[in-house]
């Protein structure tokens, strides 16, 4: 602990080494201010991306060097600033300052806190813009990133260091699948064999009450003590809301660094790109298809290729990011998803149909895909979402066929009915993630056709009293279930006498009522 | 009238390296329109910094002091002005440069120092 003795003597020997040195500073004047976009004079020594400061102490951010002025875009409110004014440049390119401080907190992009609790303490000034780590310094994805969503878990897989889109239209249960996530993370900490997820919940353009049920829901989960909300709302200006994610990503790679996996979603891209737009058109910058500007493709690679699995040399730590894009009419081939298609190693589809059907999550997993697939899963439900993915696809052709009302054989009903139950058991609740043994249980019994005779209206009450069940009774099956470890025969026998138990009790129980 | 023609203007607005107020008044009179007048009046000031070199001190400097600093940048006009405030040294602002070496400066970046250090 700094005592006052050590204190003073510091200052004396700062004071020792302070000499009449010169001082060089670049300045010029505000020529002109157009919606929050400033175009000054002189500034000859400025370079791109550094941070200059104004006469009355508001900061802004370089972002175009012309033959004659320099194009600046405001970091704040400036209400004060007029024609004339002089800005000073400061030698430093933007930064957030990082430490543990951050858990727990709302900040805005340039780290000032929203919450209303007490000022974060200095940590390490982590650059927002940053080249990503090389080829060399990466390992392959091979670790699950556990989401708690069964759909997914099972059959489109995530792994840390992955980056995987989530795509759809408004209302469709994206930034849900989101929240899920990071709510899922808790059951990670404080266990020997699974190490903890940070996570970091970016917030683009979004309205502040959305951004507050958000922070509501985290903190009533209990997952916010290893969360940071960066916020950049639809009232902030268009600058905060460009730089948002790359805050974001600066903290991630903060923890990333010291050797911690970190989840980071951004929500949304769309609204990313509009901001994006917005500051270029502004800025006079050339417009291109949609009039995005032409690097609007650069503007998501740079900001998606920081997340990464690091080696073991260089701490083994990861960025996981679920970036979130927002479509129109359902079409994933527009500017901008196609873009961040091409970028992230796979996307997960919500559809309004499905969603209108109620199945919820609405995943086409069709469409859907995980590139880094099995490796980020681990054996045990490998082995049971095998041939899950494949009952879905036969259900959906057949399905079609069904729909002609004509006479269909034996088989043909059977899959058809096979696909009903395995479509209704992967339905799932928001704000209900579960563990990955509930997750095989549950879709072990409905690909064995342990649930056949069970109606489908039921399927849903028979897999939630069928956990409690699991839970109270036989928490040695769930533990060897949760081991990750493939299936034993033992485990498989264990299964099915379980569940043969349990639908005895549920049946005689529903005859009762 | 374009950027250049501005320029030219401009450069031919000057005489001995000092404004020539006759030339500009007479060139301000031709030019009818406000943006223009406007936009010869912002690179009028440009070129004036450009030419001169503006030296604050904190007391008069003598003939002598003058004439090394005019040494040390040939081609500019020297101009001083007293800054009581700067307590000791100088600050030497030319075209969007500012040099300084005063002692307020020293005493504002040591406080700066101490408040980012110490918490």
């Amino acid at each position: 602990m700094i005592n006052d003795q050590k204190i003073i003597e510091n200052l004396e020997k700062d004071l020792m080494s302070f000499g009449l040195e010169k001082k060089t500073q670049n300045f010029g004047t505000i020529e002109k201010i157009t919606d929050g976009v400033i175009s000054a004079q002189g500034l000859s020594k400025a370079f791109m991306g550094e941070i200059v400061k104004f006469e009355e102490g508001s900061r802004g951010l370089v972002l175009n060097l012309d033959e004659d002025t320099v194009s600046i875009i405001l970091l704040s409110d400036a209400p004060n600033l007029k024609e004339g004014d002089s800005i000073q440049t400061t030698g430093e390119i933007l930064s957030i300052n990082a430490s543990e401080d951050l858990l727990g907190r709302v900040i805005n992009p340039l780290g000032t806190p929203l919450d209303g609790k007490a000022g974060i303490k200095k940590g390490k000034l982590m650059p927002l813009e940053r080249i990503a780590p090389g080829v060399v310094d990466r390992e392959p994805v091979n670790t699950p990133l556990k989401t708690g969503i069964k759909a997914i878990d099972a059959m489109i897989p995530i792994g840390r260091g992955q980056r995987e889109l989530i795509i759809g239209d408004r209302g469709l249960g994206k930034t849900a699948i989101a929240l899920d996530t990071i709510i899922n993370q808790k059951g990670f900490f404080n266990k020997k064999d699974q190490k903890e997820v940070i996570c970091i919940y970016v917030a683009i353009g979004q309205k502040q009450s959305t951004i507050a049920q958000a922070l509501d829901k985290l903190s009533n989960f209990g997952s916010l003590g290893y969360s940071i909300i960066v916020s950049a709302s639809a009232s902030d200006p268009a600058s905060l809301q460009y730089l948002a994610p790359y805050a974001g990503c600066a903290i991630a790679e903060y923890f990333m660094e010291k050797g911690k996996d970190v989840l980071i979603i951004y929500d949304d891209l769309t609204k990313h790109s509009w901001a994006y737009r917005q500051l270029s058109l502004v800025l006079r910058r050339p417009a291109g298809r949609e009039a995005y500007p032409g690097d609007i493709f650069y503007l998501h690679s740079r900001l998606l290729e920081r997340s990464v699995k690091l080696n073991k040399e260089k701490g083994g730590g990861s960025i996981t990011a679920l970036p979130i894009v927002e479509t129109q009419a359902d079409d994933i081939s527009a500017y901008i998803p196609t873009n961040i298609i091409s970028i992230t190693d796979g996307q997960i589809y919500l559809k309004a149909d499905l969603f209108n059907l109620g199945i919820r999550p609405a995943i086409d997993v069709g469409n859907s895909v995980s590139r880094v697939g099995g490796s980020a899963q681990t054996p045990a439900i490998k082995s049971v979402a095998g041939k899950l993915r494949l009952e879905l696809a036969q259900y959906r052709e057949l399905a079609v066929f069904a729909q002609f009302g004509s006479e269909l054989d034996a088989a043909t009903t059977s899959l058809l009915e096979r696909g009903k139950i395995v479509t209704e058991i992967l339905k799932q609740p928001q704000y209900k993630p579960l563990d990955e043994s509930l997750q095989i249980i549950s879709i072990w019994a409905a690909t064995n056709g342990f649930l056949d005779d069970i109606e489908v209206e039921k399927i849903l009450n028979f897999e939630e009293e069928y956990h409690q069940f699991v839970k109270i009774h036989k928490p040695a099956l769930l533990k060897a279930l949760g081991s990750g470890k493939k299936l034993t025969e033992e485990t498989i026998k264990e299964l099915e006498k379980v569940t043969l138990e349990f639908k005895k009790i549920f049946n005689s129980s529903k005859k009762s009522k | 009238m374009n950027k250049k023609e501005i320029k030219s203007l401009v450069l031919a607005s000057f005489k001995n390296n000092r404004i020539d107020p006759e030339k500009v008044t007479k060139i301000v009179s031709v030019i009818k329109k406000r943006k223009i007048i406007k936009s010869y009046l912002s690179e009028l000031k440009k070129e004036v910094r450009k030419r001169s070199v503006f030296v604050s001190v904190p007391f008069e400097l003598d003939k002598e002091e003058l004439v090394r600093l005019s040494d040390k940048f040939p081609g500019k006009r020297v101009v001083s002005e007293i800054n009581p405030e700067l307590i000791l040294g100088a600050k030497i602002t030319r075209d969007d440069l500012i040099y300084e070496f005063d002692l307020k400066n020293t005493l504002e970046n040591l406080n700066l120092h101490i408040k980012e250090s110490y918490d």
